[in-house]
């Protein structure tokens, strides 16, 4: 267990060894949230390395972005106006 | 200054998805020009929505992984949109409730204002500190 001291600011220095294990680099963005009553810091992703990398299901292989963009909205929609009118649909809508 | 360019959904998803190569090439170039400082990349509330919804219902990525591609979007160099804070609070909205993140994003804003949502929908009452108006008059 590793412990550091809060600053007046707020500050806190995350220990070497728990840098280094999770690949905080000096100047990285990190993300700061509550989770279960503990401060969760987990490191913001880097744009630069995630291009190429969301696959698309087989179905849609040969689609355009034009027709992923406009299956996007339909799907959207027809659940969004779904929703109000009748109520969720199973597996709708929670957190997957 | 360096030129200030409003990106569309389809460059942000050409470049993740990296296809069409041709088109995934001039992405990846239009972020680097933004790493370097030749351009700066704008992008607007609309199209960080549109292209949630396109990587969550239609390529079926996870909530988290939307939220996480986002976020790095948002902290790439020479990239900007309107109010970076609430829009992250926005993110972690729609990481963690039942909600589209069009919901999530008009519940983040109503709460940094501190005003009330107008809404018929009671799935915006699981996020905490959504305060929403459903009748009128009261």
């Amino acid at each position: 267990m590793k412990t550091t001291k809060v600053t007046d600011a707020g500050q806190v220095q995350i220990p070497v060894s728990i840098r280094d294990e999770l690949d905080f680099d000096p100047g990285g963005t990190v993300h700061v949230h509550v989770e279960d009553g503990r401060a969760v810091i987990r490191r913001i992703g880097d744009w630069e390395s995630m291009a190429g990398t969301v696959d698309v299901p087989p179905g849609l292989a040969n689609r355009s972005l034009q027709d992923l963009r406009e299956a996007g909205k339909r799907l959207w929609a027809a659940e969004a106006v779904g929703a109000r009118l009748f109520g969720p649909t199973p597996g709708q809508g929670g957190v997957r | 200054m360096s030129r200030k360019l409003f990106l569309d959904t389809d460059v942000i998803l050409g470049y993740l998805i990296g296809r069409p190569t041709d088109q995934a090439a001039h992405a990846g170039a239009l972020f680097e020009a933004a790493r370097n400082g030749s351009v700066s990349l704008f992008v607007s509330d609309t199209v960080l929505v549109e292209t949630a919804v396109v990587l969550w219902r239609t390529l079926g990525m996870e909530r988290r992984e939307v939220a996480h591609h986002l976020e790095a979007l948002l902290e790439a160099p020479g990239v900007d949109t309107y109010d970076k804070e609430a829009f992250g609070r926005a993110l972690d909205f729609f990481e963690e409730y039942p909600v589209d993140l069009a919901d999530a994003v008009l519940s983040s804003y109503a709460i940094a204002e501190g005003a009330a949502i107008a809404s018929l929908d009671p799935v915006l009452d699981r996020i905490p500190g959504v305060i929403r108006e459903g009748r009128w008059p009261d």
